[in-house]
């Protein structure tokens, strides 16, 4: 109880320190890898409480993307209808998803999700009248209030950690609540949930829907973080990047995803400078996470330092959670 | 009227194509429960190896064979070394065929470049042949009538055999197969190179008429997955009658309304969803 | 106690990471070169990449006089990655100029960035016409092209010297080739043609056989794509025989963007229009052409994208020399007086936009000591982007897209 206050208010005294500290590059870095954290996030909420693997998160960044580059841009609407308009085409994606979605199980929910996913993919580069196609949209910016520009890379930062903080409290205490605990039920025994009268499908749904909404916060943010909006964010490679990273940094935590966010950006950038080979490293990654600590190093780092106060405690009371 | 053949015709041919693809995804699923998301990638190696083999030896046959026969090792390490860590973790197993994808296709990048290849077919296989109503490409021909015997090939198996009955048993009824004396892990390796053996061969016979490049594996994949979830997971003659589905529609959308082709491609899935979520010829979870 | 001890450590490790990531800056000049030299578009890469390479050793001594540098980023032929890797440039490795990008969506993505910025860049092969149009920048020049640029020659082309009168255009759906069949249009019904029938397919389609069977009957096809689409399509043409019905005439990426090895010797003949040829005799583009063999190896026949990298760079230093040094706006005023009288694909110089005024070139496959190049067999001089038309009137006028301008050459539109 302690240490998670703790390691929160650590990571929220770095977030404030780095912009202090940092160039400009090191600034927009941390914006992306804070956009992809909400992504992740959107992820690990399905993959973590209910077992789905959905390979469409990202496809629900790209709806909200396109919603703002084409409201914004071609339809000049002022930037908070803009954003409103694009979270609520999110949700109206999501609910015509989730509906589709929601009586599949495991492995066929990753199938549908990636079908789905592609779909929109392949729609948004071959609607060229609403969505420029291949090019995609560019001139995708935000306003200047009172002087103050939020396209700036330090301001633009404020935003996206104001409101990525926000998200992550918010999913931690619906990680507690009755609702998540609901939802961890329903991924270890869904007959007996059904049993008891709890209305399963709806609870799936309503968590798909709460999902896809993150993925499309995180998509308003990488809209204007990019400037353009173009079909590649909606491509596979990117849904399997999140999903690597949530499963590297550990999809059943809280922080899991964030920290799989940051581990991935640094190997990268790490990597980049001997190969070439960018995708072929994300699926080792990937791979290796399955296969040696398939519960992410989030969970590794809780085991290790719960070993080292009280070594009775085992890891799945903090992953399973009392039941209601 | 003329017309209306020749699409019949492209449309039977894409089938065919997407029935070889689907066939062995369809059937690994309904063994194993697992799918094979490296199953594009597998195309892709089957139909780069391939070609190159074409090109050295000038042998079709060969090529086909090495494509198949690479994509069928490919498919083999991964169960060997990968899948079998993991067996009964339907999950994880799907996500190491993604990751093994990656690694593939990334590799075969590097190997062959980013450049489209091509596959020089000999005048005699090009040449248009007289199939009562029109002039038809006779490669195109052969590739119908190829997915035809393996459609026939499959049921006999699937049907007379005690290998086909453990298959549509399935997993769930592994103690009894293995009473009938069917060496389950054997079965798995089996079922799954042939799968891959089938996307190898399709890479290849797929490379005659479009052209190979990467990124066509997930397009590949995606076109699979859309087949099996029309059909119904697991049952082969789901995969027929999905790839028939989406073969036709595709060729007169692409006819007739060329740019809304993707819209159609994926409406017959969205709406199987709907109404009858585990496809024409699935059974009920 | 534990709280300090968790913030100490958060803060080292930020500032550890934070450090690693700033580089040191020090007074000589950096270029930044920035194309796809991984993923499905790399052959435009690595060619720009030879290409700068190439002029790099050329400038030796000019270089070390200006104490310049150079570095290659790889943008992954990707919007987000580009606009990553400029702002690499810009806030971590103090880079003072850009050649690149080479691609059509990832140069609207750095000409986005560059108006934010403020820095000068020198676009090479992406050819969106609006870089150097609608939308362009005071800091943003191009050594390359607009779609729409050779076209219109090729469509004075065809309808004057071929004698046809109706087209049968198919295309990738989106806005390059819509861009390249404008100017097609423009040039083609100017010179006396009839109609142009257009038919738009998804990018990233394998199986062409259903257009073909509904293709409409016309006197030509005009294909508008390139890379894997425009293989497939290539290849189908001829399987059923359509070639002879029509013949089969390329966009300007048809034929020239490295696919000539596989399309084989049906290639030859085949006819399209460009501001580059590979298969040019002049002094200047044989000597490029050697130069670039006797590094590269002569395997590797250096295309539009190479030679447009080439030239980008050589605008880069030739801009700094005359503005003695890295000053900003006296770079950005000299790259856009750019002169460029010996340039391996003919002289050109830059419009007041900032687009290159140059050759188009009409070339038709032929095979040149064993190989399939694209030979000129005639140059239309000094085009600009508008091409025979007025630029005040070409910018007041709508953006060509997927039905604009009209196909029908008697629409009031063309008189």
């Amino acid at each position: 109880m302690k240490r998670e206050h703790l390691i929160i208010l650590a990571i929220v005294a770095a977030l404030v320190v780095w912009p202090l500290l940092m160039g400009n590059y090191a600034v927009s870095q941390a914006n992306r890898a804070m956009i992809y954290a909400l992504a992740a996030l959107s992820f690990s909420l399905l993959a973590g409480r209910l077992g789905w693997f959905s390979l469409c998160q990202t496809t629900f960044a790209g709806i909200s993307g396109y919603t703002i580059a084409i409201l914004g841009v071609r339809y000049g609407l002022p930037f908070p209808l803009v954003v409103t308009l694009a979270l609520l085409f999110t949700a109206v994606s999501a609910v015509i998803f989730g509906l589709l979605t929601v009586r599949s199980r495991q492995v066929s929910f990753l199938m549908l999700t990636l079908a789905l996913g592609q779909m929109v993919w392949a729609l948004s580069f071959q609607w060229v009248d609403i969505t420029g196609g291949y090019n995609g949209i560019a001139g995708v910016r935000m306003p200047v209030y009172g002087g103050v520009d939020l396209n700036d890379t330090r301001v633009f930062y404020i935003l996206v950690v104001t409101v990525t903080v926000a998200i992550f409290l918010a999913v931690w205490r619906l990680y507690r609540s009755p609702f998540g605990l609901l939802l961890l039920g329903i991924q270890e025994n869904e007959q007996r949930m059904r049993a008891l009268g709890h209305p399963v499908y709806l609870a799936r749904f309503i968590a798909f829907v709460l999902a896809g909404m993150i993925g499309g916060v995180a998509g308003v943010f990488l809209v204007y973080d990019m400037g353009i909006m173009s079909p590649s964010p909606l491509g596979l490679g990117h849904a399997v990047w999140v999903l690597t990273a949530a499963v590297l940094g550990g999809y059943r935590t809280l922080l899991g995803p964030a920290l799989g966010v940051a581990v991935l950006i640094a190997l990268e950038t790490l990597v980049s400078q001997y190969t070439d080979r960018h995708m072929m490293v994300i699926g080792l990654v990937l791979l290796l996470s399955i296969l040696l600590m398939p519960r992410g190093l989030a969970e590794v780092f809780e085991q290790y330092f719960k070993r080292k106060s009280k070594p009775q405690a085992s890891v799945t009371t903090t992953t399973r959670g009392e039941e209601p | 009227m003329n017309t209306f053949y020749f699409l019949t015709l492209n449309g039977l041919t894409m089938a065919a194509l997407l029935f070889i693809m689907a066939s062995g995804l369809t059937l690994a699923f309904g063994l194993m429960r697992v799918v094979n998301l490296a199953h594009g990638a597998f195309y892709l190696l089957g139909g780069y190896i391939g070609v190159q083999v074409i090109r050295d030896t000038g042998s079709l046959t060969l090529g086909i064979l090495a494509g198949g026969l690479a994509a069928l090792a490919g498919g083999l390490l991964m169960e060997r070394f990968l899948l079998q860590r993991v067996r009964g973790m339907d999950l994880s197993e799907a996500l190491l065929t993604i990751a093994v994808g990656l690694i593939i296709a990334d590799a075969l990048l590097v190997v062959y470049g980013g450049q489209p290849v091509s596959l020089p077919l000999p005048r005699e296989l090009r040449a248009p042949v007289d199939l009562g109503v029109m002039m038809y490409p006779y490669f195109r021909v052969l590739i119908m009538v190829f997915a035809v015997l393996l459609g026939i090939a499959l049921w006999l198996v699937m049907t007379y055999t005690r290998i086909g009955a453990a298959i549509r048993a399935g997993v769930d009824d592994r103690e009894t197969a293995m009473a009938q004396g069917i060496n389950v892990p054997l079965l798995f390796g089996g079922v799954f190179a042939v799968a891959s053996f089938l996307a190898g061969i399709a890479g290849v016979v797929g490379t005659s008429y479009m052209s190979l490049t990467q990124g066509l594996d997930v397009r590949v994949l995606m076109l699979s997955l859309v087949v099996i979830i029309i059909g119904g997971m697991g049952s082969l003659k789901g995969a027929a009658v999905g790839a028939l589905i989406t073969g036709m529609v595709s060729s007169f959308a692409t006819g007739y309304l060329p740019q809304f082709a993707l819209f159609f491609l994926f409406l017959p899935m969205t709406l199987i969803l709907v109404f009858r979520p585990q496809g024409l010829f699935g059974r009920t979870a | 106690m534990k709280h300090a001890k968790t913030l100490i450590i958060s803060g080292m490790s930020a500032l550890a990471v934070g450090s690693a990531a700033q580089l040191q800056a020090d007074d000589g000049l950096r270029v930044g070169v920035i194309g796809p030299t991984t993923g499905v578009f790399s052959f435009f890469g690595e060619q720009q990449r030879m290409g700068v390479e190439l002029a790099m050793e050329e400038l030796a001594d000019r270089l070390e006089a200006l104490d310049l540098e150079v570095r290659f980023y790889d943008s992954q032929g990707d919007a987000e990655t580009t606009v990553d890797r400029l702002r690499a440039m810009q806030s971590r490795d103090d880079i003072d100029l850009v050649v690149g990008p080479v691609l059509g969506g990832t140069g609207l993505a750095g000409l986005e960035w560059a108006k934010g910025s403020g820095m000068p860049m020198v676009i090479s092969y992406s050819a969106p016409e609006d870089i150097t149009m609608r939308d362009r920048a005071e800091n943003v020049v191009r050594a390359g092209w607009t779609g729409a640029q050779p076209m219109f020659a090729f469509g004075q082309y065809v309808a004057e010297e071929l004698g046809h009168q109706r087209i049968i255009a198919v295309g990738q759906d989106y806005s390059f080739p819509y861009n390249q069949l404008g100017g097609f249009l423009k040039g083609f019904c100017a010179a006396g043609g009839e109609s142009v029938e257009r038919i738009w397919h998804p990018t990233g389609t394998s199986d062409y056989s259903s257009i073909l069977a509904t293709l409409p009957d016309g006197d030509a096809v005009l294909y508008n794509g390139a890379g894997s689409d425009g293989l497939a399509f290539f290849q189908q043409y001829h399987d059923f025989g359509i070639d002879a019905r029509m013949p089969l005439l390329g966009g300007s990426n048809f034929f020239a963007v490295g696919d000539l090895p596989e399309m084989g010797e049906e290639a030859i003949g085949g006819l399209s229009a460009l501001q580059y040829a590979e298969g040019l005799e002049t002094d200047e583009f044989v000597a490029f052409r050697d130069a670039f063999w006797e590094m590269h190896g002569d395997d590797v026949m250096p295309l539009a994208p190479a030679e447009h990298g080439y030239v980008a760079f050589k605008m880069a230093v030739n801009a700094f020399e005359s503005a003695n040094g890295g000053d900003r706006d006296a770079v950005i005023a000299a790259l856009r007086e750019t002169e460029m009288p010996d340039a391996p694909r003919g002289p050109f110089y830059l419009d007041e936009y900032g687009n290159p005024v140059q050759n188009i070139y009409i070339n038709e496959v032929q095979e040149v000591d064993g190989r399939l190049v694209n030979v000129p067999i005639k140059t239309y001089e000094e085009v600009s982007q508008f091409g025979p038309f007025d630029p005040e009137e070409y910018l007041a006028g709508e953006p060509d897209s997927r039905d604009f301008p009209p196909g029908d050459c008697s629409d009031p539109y063309y008189d």
